[in-house]
């Protein structure tokens, strides 16, 4: 278009006068093509960037269900209205039974499960780690317990050959995978070496298993020992009944995690609202004010790297579970 | 093998509940209660059982996601992946366990151990289950593997006959496992 213009331009000594108001309408027709470039693209980014789009979504966060759906969603519900007030956009709080997380997660923004389903889940679905709850006597990690009642003669994982066990939630790593770690690290092959196992139905599968032991059901069990601590403070058992004859080694406790839908800069302000919540913070639900952490039952979240789960990893390899089973 | 390579890859189907599909006959009834009392009992999982008046409808169920395992011989099996019979049982079983695998993500357990059910011949009869299942139920190839082996051609004649006679799956199943200190 400039170049046609010049040409219109007449000669001579008005020439100079018509370079020099060309040369300001060539600045300005630059300035006027950069300004509408720049808007044009600004506008198109902002129209593509998958935060732009989530803003205006509702976020599901799946929380895996510990022991009922309803104590899941009693626990975790204000949490997720704390995010949502602070996110400044709505979360939804989805309980989802462990059997049932790794084929609804690619519906899921973000994930709160154990550390074995996070293995399982970035493995299989590229979740990606945020932060770790912390709670009871080891913080942001957990350990898996077997446990006997002291006047058994169980003394040993050796003892517990020809012996009865219960454990947890099969999908639970210090409620299973770590006690059969342990197990089989001590020649003891459940399979041939227990006289009988098994995992109770329904919810609270981790009580029923503390109870089975101490009701003389079974001679040992498989209990994580965060719900252990829970249940001698609530003063439900008296922990002189029992003996640890083996511990797991820690590993990461409950986490969050982030799917593959959700845009970065939004998952760090996720992490940032979780690891700045602080006891004492409150959010309004039903018509209630909260406190978040007591409601939920932990004490904070911590960060935590994805190299933290390398022992979970090892763990599910040496016991053949998911992600690393073979058949 | 048609019929297993054009049907892909079932997504995950596992609920809370899981079910068994197995052929309405007293094999199958007998057979599918002995799973789903063992797996109930033992990991405190729901499994209830679907049953079809043939092979045809029994993996057209597989295919649609309506079942999480089931019971197979191994002579069907060939049958079903368009190979001739073998005469050695034990090549028949690999075949049959490698190409289940590949094709359709089942996962074959050892059989029973019986060869002479359901009319088929001399054949291995296994529970064969989803990959998926196995990845969301961890404990079941532990619990299901302690079938292997325990039913042989005597033990299946009597407990076919205990079916056959009146009395119901579920209690030759119990019957049965209890015989074997399995619950």
């Amino acid at each position: 278009m400039i170049q046609r213009r010049a040409q219109v331009l007449g000669s001579g000594k008005g020439r100079i006068f018509q370079c020099r108001a060309l040369l300001r309408e060539c600045a300005a027709v630059m300035t006027l093509r950069v300004f509408i470039s720049s808007f044009l693209l600004l506008f198109v980014l902002s129209c593509g960037s998958p935060s732009a789009k989530q803003e205006n979504r509702t976020y599901k966060i799946g929380y895996m269900i510990c022991n009922s759906e309803q104590e899941t969603l009693l626990r975790f519900r204000p949490l997720t209205a704390y995010l949502s007030k602070k996110m400044g956009v709505p979360f939804e709080a989805i309980a989802i039974d462990t059997v049932d997380f790794t084929r609804q997660v690619d519906e899921l923004d973000f994930t709160h499960t154990n550390s074995l389903l996070y293995v399982i889940m970035n493995r299989n679905h590229g979740v990606e780690i945020l932060a770790a709850e912390e709670s009871g006597s080891l913080g942001a990690r957990a350990k898996g317990l077997i446990i006997t009642l002291k006047n058994s003669g169980i003394r040993t994982v050796k003892d517990l050959k020809g012996k009865s066990m219960v454990f947890g939630p099969v999908l639970g790593p210090t409620s299973y995978m770590a006690q059969l770690d342990v197990l089989l690290s001590n020649g003891i092959d459940p399979e041939n070496d227990l006289s009988f196992y098994a995992i109770p139905p329904g919810s609270y599968k981790h009580e029923k298993v503390i109870y089975g032991v101490l009701f003389g059901k079974f001679d040992a069990g498989a209990a994580p020992l965060l719900d252990f601590e829970r249940m001698v403070k609530d003063g439900r058992i008296d922990g002189n009944d029992f003996l640890v004859v083996a511990e797991g080694e820690p590993i990461p406790y409950c986490n969050f995690g982030v799917t593959q839908k959700v845009d970065d800069s939004f998952a760090k302000r996720f992490k940032q609202v979780l690891l700045n919540l602080k006891k004492g913070d409150t959010v309004e639900i039903d018509g209630e004010v909260v406190n978040v952490l007591d409601r939920a039952q932990i004490d904070g979240y911590t960060d935590v790297q994805d190299k933290d789960f390398d022992a979970v990893r090892e763990m599910a390899k040496r016991t053949n579970m998911p992600p690393y089973q073979r058949f | 093998m048609l019929m297993l390579t054009c049907v892909p890859i079932a997504d995950a189907c596992v609920g809370k509940t899981l079910y068994i599909g197995a052929i309405d006959s007293a094999e199958g009834q007998v057979l599918s209660a002995i799973l789903v009392t063992i797996i109930s009992e033992r990991t405190g999982t729901t499994v209830n059982t679907r049953y079809y008046k043939n092979a045809r409808e029994l993996y057209d169920a597989v295919s649609a996601k309506q079942v999480d395992m089931l019971i197979e011989n191994t002579a069907r099996a060939m049958r079903i992946i368009n190979k001739p019979p073998e005469g050695d049982l034990q090549r028949t079983y690999e075949t049959v366990k490698s190409t289940y695998e590949k094709y359709r993500g089942l996962i074959w357990f050892k059989p029973f151990g019986f060869l002479n059910g359901g009319g088929e011949g001399q054949s291995y009869t296994a529970p064969v289950l989803k990959v998926e299942v196995l990845n969301n139920f961890p404990a079941l190839p532990r619990v299901v593997g302690k079938l292997a082996g325990t039913i042989n051609d005597d033990t299946y004649a009597r407990l076919i006959k205990s079916f056959e006679s009146g009395e119901k799956a579920q209690k030759v199943a119990r019957d049965f496992l209890k015989s074997k200190k399995l619950i």
